[in-house]
C-alpha cells in the first residue's frame, strides 16, 4: 500500500503508471470539481472499474451540521453547487458504494448503487481489553508539543493513558463522534433520561468524546461531577481504546424526516438515516451493550444491543435495565464481540469486498452492452447461413411413453453389464496385486455396448440390403 | 481425488490437510485457488515405469494365450472373439493395468516416504481411477471416502454400474441419495448426510447475480420471458433410448414449446458434451427464428436470468437452480426420474408448453430440496469436513 498525494494529476506518466495497475479505483466523497470527473473518464475510459465512496447525506446535509456551509450555502463559490456538481460527479463513475441503503436510492437515478458496511480493522480491537468496571476508568491523551520533539517523528506518537480518579467502581455510559451530532443529541431525548439516570444512579458517569462544544447547553441538564470529557481527535488506531472504556455506549440519531433533495430522494427517513453503522460496529467490536435509537442504519445490528424509540422514557428505561442487569448485558456483549471479530472486520470480509468490487465490473459492462464469455449468441435477425432443410414446423409426436425407469432400455445393455461384470470377478485378472478385471468394469461396459450396437446396426444394415455382406469382417467404429 | 464437485472442500480440507490429489489437472486447479496440493506419482522414475509395464505386459501375455485357448467375451460376437478381441481388448487391458500399476506404485512411494494417508477421498467410485486408488486403500487399511458427484435418479437397486459401492463410507447430499444407496447395498452404518457442498454457495445471496445484470450479460432483455435447457448427453455405460435420436427430438421439442409460447431460448449445455453442440443448437435456433445464447458455463446466471428451466432429463443441475429460486421443469428421458412424490411438472414433450407456463412464477420445492441437498442450509462443506476429519481421526 502506498500513498499518492498526486493522483489527480492523471496526465502525469508516473501516476498513470501506478494507477494502471490498478483494477478498480474508488474516489471517495468530493467528487465535485472538473478535474475530478476527467480523471474518472479517463480511467473508466481503460475500462478500470471506477467507483465513488459516499457515506453522507450531502444533499441534505442540516444547517447544524458544519458542512452546511460548504455542501448547501456553496461558501467556496463553486460552479456548479456542490451538490449538482456531485450529482455530476457520479455520472462519471460505475457505481457508488455506501454504508447505507437510503443513500443509495437517493442518488439512484445517477448511477447503480452497492451496499457496503463499514467495517473497523481487526487488528485494532482483536487485543482490546474491555474494561471491568473494579478497575479505573482512563482518559487519553498524547505528549505535548516540547515532549513530542524528543520522540521519533517517523514513529507515531504514543498513546497516554491517564487514570481518572475516584472512577474505579463507577459506571460509564460513553459516547463519541464527529462534530455532527448535535442534532442527534437535542431530537432523541437521550439527554433528558441521562439526567434521570445520573441522578437516580450515583455511580454512574457519562462520558462524551470528541470535540464538539456546542453541546455544552445540554451537559448543563447533567450533574457535573457525572459529566466526562474526552478530548481530542483520536488516530482510528487509538479509537478502540476509548471504546472499550465504556460500560454502556450509546448511539443517538435525529430521526426527523427530511427531503434527500434528489431525483430518486426516499421520503420519511432523516439525515441522521443515511449514516452508517459503524457506531454500533465499534460498540459490539469492543465488548460494549448498547443502546441506539431505532433506525434504518441500525436495522441489521440492533437486535444485538437495545434499540429505542426517541421517547426520554425509553431511553430512560433502556439505559435503566442495563444499569441494573450490568453483568448480564456485560457478559452477552462479550459473547456478541466474538460474532462481531469474525464477522465485521476488514480482515474478514475482504474476500466478499473483492467479489463485491468485481460483481460491480461485471454488471457494469453488461449495462454498456458486453456480453459473458464462453456463449454462442443467436440472432436470426443478424443471422447469415440458416439452415433452410430444417423443417421445424413439422414434429413427431414423444417416441417413449410410461415411467422412465421401464422403458428405452437397450436389449444388449443387459449382456454389456453382465459381460464387464465377469470380466471384473475373473481371479487370474490381476497386476502387481490389482483387480484389474474390476478397475476395467467401468470402460469394460461402454466397450461391449459400443460393439453391441455396432453389431446390431450392421445386422439391420444387412437384413435390409439383403445382400449377404459379412457384418463381423471389418473393423468396428468403436472408440 | 476432486472433482469439480469437490473443489469447495479443498480449502478447508487444505487447512487440517496436506491434500494430494490424483491428477496434474486438478493441481492446476487448486493452484490456481491459492491452494498447494501434492500430486499422486507427479515425478515418477523410469524404473517405477519400467515396472508398472512389466505387470501389464505380465497381464496382457496370460490374456493372448487364454484368447488363443477359445477365451470370448461373447461368442455371439464377431468382435469379441479371437483376433477381433485381441486387437482391442489386449491394448486396453495393457494400458489400464500399466495406468493403475503406475497409481499403486505412486501411492505405496508416498505412503511410505512421504508421511503416509490417513484417507482417501473420491468424488465417485466406480470409474478406473477411483477404483484402483480405492484398492489401495483398502489393501492399507486406509479409509476410503466418497462424497458423490451426483444423484443419478435410476432405479434404486438397478444393475447400472453407478450402484456399485466400492468406498468404505459415503457421505451423500440429502435423504433422497442415502435411501438410493442403501437399496444398492450400503449399510446404514457406512451413511452420512452431508449435503452438496458445490451448493453451498447458492445459499448465499451475494454470490447470486442479480436478475436484470444475469439477462443483459446473457444478451437478454429485462422483460424476455426466458426458458432455460439444462441439456444432457448420452453415455454408453448405461445405454436407454435412442441416443442421439431422442435429444435432436428433444432439441426440437424445446425450442417448438419456445416459439409457441413466444419465449427466448437459454441453452445450458452439460459440460460433458462436445462443443460442436453449441453449432447444432445455434443452427436449430437460426431455423426456428429464435433470439437466445448457448453456454456450458454460467450456472449461476443461467438460474438467476430464468423464468423456468427445462431439464432434459433429471438432472443435478435442477436441483442447483431449484435451490437458486428457479421453477424446473423435467423433459423426460428413458432410465432415469426425479421421484415422483415431488411434484415436479413432467413430460415425454406432448404437454411441455403447460409444463412450462404451470412452473412459471411457482415457489420453490423445499422438500424437493432438503431431500436432494440436506440440510438445505448451505452447511454441507462444514458437515463434510467434519465427516472427513471423524473417519481419519485428525
Amino acid at each position: 500500500m502506498y500513498y499518492l498525494r498526486s493522483a489527480l494529476d492523471w496526465h502525469n506518466p508516473e501516476v498513470q503508471a501506478k494507477l494502471g495497475w490498478a483494477d478498480v479505483l474508488l474516489f471517495q466523497r468530493n467528487v465535485i470539481g472538473p478535474e475530478i470527473w476527467d480523471a474518472m473518464s479517463y480511467w473508466k475510459a481503460l475500462r478500470k472499474i471506477v467507483l465513488v465512496d459516499l457515506d453522507d447525506g450531502y444533499s441534505c446535509i442540516p444547517a447544524s451540521n458544519p458542512a452546511f456551509p460548504h455542501w448547501i450555502l456553496n461558501t467556496p463559490g463553486l460552479d456548479p453547487d456542490p451538490v449538482p456538481a456531485l450529482e455530476e460527479g457520479l455520472r462519471h463513475a460505475d457505481a457508488l458504494i455506501a454504508p447505507n441503503r437510503v443513500l443509495l436510492q437517493d442518488w439512484a437515478h445517477v448511477v447503480a448503487g452497492y451496499y457496503w458496511q463499514n467495517f473497523p480493522s481487526i487488528l485494532d480491537y482483536q487485543d482490546l481489553q474491555p474494561r471491568d468496571i473494579a478497575n479505573p476508568d482512563y482518559l487519553f491523551s498524547y505528549p505535548d508539543a516540547p515532549e513530542l520533539k524528543k520522540l521519533n517523528p517517523d514513529e507515531p506518537p504514543p498513546l497516554l493513558q491517564n487514570e481518572r480518579p475516584g472512577s474505579k467502581g463507577r459506571l460509564v455510559i460513553g459516547w463519541g463522534g464527529s462534530i455532527s451530532h448535535v442534532d442527534s443529541f437535542v431530537y432523541s431525548h437521550v439527554v433528558e433520561a441521562l439526567a434521570r439516570i445520573l441522578k437516580e444512579f450515583p455511580h454512574v458517569d457519562f462520558k462524551f468524546c470528541g470535540n464538539d462544544d456546542r453541546l455544552d447547553f445540554l451537559w448543563k441538564e447533567l450533574p457535573k461531577d457525572q459529566f466526562i470529557r474526552q478530548n481530542g481527535v483520536l488516530p482510528r488506531k487509538d479509537w478502540p481504546q476509548v471504546v472499550s472504556q465504556f460500560s454502556i455506549g450509546i448511539a443517538p440519531m435525529d430521526m426527523r424526516p427530511v427531503e434527500g433533495k434528489t431525483a430518486s430522494q426516499v421520503n420519511n427517513y432523516s439525515y441522521d438515516e443515511r449514516r452508517s453503522s459503524l457506531k454500533l460496529t465499534e460498540y459490539l467490536c469492543a465488548g460494549v451493550p448498547f443502546v441506539a435509537t431505532r433506525c434504518h442504519p441500525y436495522e441489521e445490528l440492533g437486535h444485538l444491543g437495545k434499540l429505542v424509540e426517541n421517547t426520554p422514557d425509553a431511553w430512560y428505561n433502556a439505559l435503566r435495565e442495563r444499569i441494573l442487569g450490568y453483568d448480564h448485558f456485560k457478559t452477552e456483549a462479550m459473547k456478541n464481540r466474538q460474532w462481531a471479530l469474525k464477522k465485521l472486520t476488514i480482515e474478514n470480509n475482504a474476500e466478499r469486498l473483492i467479489r463485491l468490487y468485481a460483481k460491480i465490473g461485471e454488471e457494469a459492462q453488461a449495462r454498456t452492452g458486453l456480453r459473458v464469455p464462453n456463449t454462442t449468441f443467436v440472432n436470426p435477425e443478424v443471422a447469415t447461413e440458416i439452415d433452410e432443410t430444417l423443417h421445424v414446423e413439422e414434429l413427431d409426436p414423444p417416441f417413449w411413453s410410461g415411467h422412465p425407469h421401464e422403458v428405452g432400455r437397450a436389449p444388449y445393455d443387459v449382456k454389456a453389464k453382465k459381460g464387464a461384470r465377469d470380466v471384473a470377478r475373473e481371479p487370474w485378472m490381476t497386476a502387481a496385486d490389482l483387480e484389474i478385471g474390476s478397475i476395467l468394469e467401468y470402460p469394460l461396459t461402454a466397450k461391449l455396448n459400443q460393439i453391441y450396437r455396432e453389431h446390431e446396426r450392421r445386422t439391420e444394415e444387412a437384413i435390409v440390403a439383403d445382400d449377404g455382406r459379412a457384418i463381423a469382417d471389418q473393423p468396428l467404429e468403436t472408440t | 481425488m476432486g472433482g469439480p464437485s469437490q473443489t469447495s472442500l479443498w480449502k478447508p480440507l487444505s487447512e487440517l490437510f496436506q491434500l494430494v490429489v490424483a491428477d496434474s489437472q486438478a493441481a492446476e486447479h487448486a493452484a490456481g485457488l491459492g491452494l498447494r496440493v501434492g500430486v499422486l506419482g507427479a515425478a515418477m522414475d523410469p524404473p517405477a515405469i519400467e515396472q508398472a509395464k512389466v505387470h501389464a505386459l505380465e497381464l496382457s501375455s496370460h490374456l493372448l494365450a487364454k484368447i488363443d485357448e477359445v477365451y470370448s467375451l461373447d461368442p455371439a460376437i464377431p468382435h469379441m472373439n479371437g483376433a477381433f478381441l485381441k486387437s482391442w481388448y489386449v491394448p486396453m487391458v495393457f494400458d489400464q493395468a500399466t495406468t493403475a500399476s503406475l497409481r499403486l506404485i505412486a501411492a505405496e512411494k508416498f505412503h511410505s516416504e512421504d508421511g503416509g494417508f490417513v484417507g482417501i477421498l473420491l468424488h465417485e467410485d466406480v470409474t478406473e481411477a477411483s477404483r484402483a486408488i480405492s484398492q489401495f486403500g483398502r489393501m492399507r487399511g486406509i479409509p476410503v471416502l466418497h462424497i458423490p458427484h451426483a444423484n443419478h435418479f435410476l432405479q434404486p437397486g438397478t444393475d447400472d454400474i453407478h450402484c456399485q459401492i466400492n468406498s468404505d463410507f459415503i457421505g451423500v447430499y440429502g435423504e433422497y441419495m442415502r435411501q438410493w444407496y442403501l437399496k444398492c447395498g450400503a449399510s446404514e452404518a457406512q451413511i452420512e448426510l452431508i449435503g452438496g457442498a458445490q451448493w453451498d454457495d447458492l445459499y448465499d445471496k451475494e454470490r447470486i447475480p442479480e436478475r436484470l445484470h444475469s439477462r443483459r450479460a446473457l444478451g437478454y432483455k429485462e422483460d424476455d420471458f426466458i426458458v432455460a435447457a439444462a441439456t444432457t448427453w448420452f453415455q454408453d455405460t448405461g445405454v436407454w433410448g435412442r441416443g442421439n435420436e431422442d435429444l435432436e427430438w428433444m432439441a426440437h421439442r424445446f425450442l417448438h414449446a419456445c416459439k409457441k409460447l413466444n419465449a427466448k431460448p437459454l441453452i445450458k449445455l452439460n459440460p460433458g458434451e462436445p462443443d460442436e453442440r453449441h453449432k447444432d443448437w445455434m443452427d436449430t435456433m437460426l431455423a426456428y427464428g429464435l433470439h437466445g445464447s448457448i453456454s456450458k458455463w454460467h450456472n449461476e446466471m443461467t438460474y438467476s436470468a430464468a423464468d423456468v428451466m427445462v431439464v432434459f432429463g433429471p438432472s443435478n443441475l435442477g436441483v442447483a437452480a431449484q435451490i437458486a429460486g428457479c421453477p424446473i421443469v423435467e423433459l423426460m428421458i428413458p432410465s432415469a426420474r426425479y421421484p415422483e412424490a415431488y411434484g415436479i411438472p413432467a413430460t415425454w414433450g406432448d404437454e411441455l408448453e403447460d409444463c412450462i407456463l404451470a412452473a412459471r412464477g411457482s415457489a420453490r420445492n423445499d422438500q424437493f430440496i432438503r431431500d436432494m441437498n440436506y440440510d438445505n442450509d448451505g452447511g454441507a462443506v462444514k458437515r463434510a469436513v467434519d465427516w472427513v476429519r471423524k473417519h481419519t481421526g485428525v
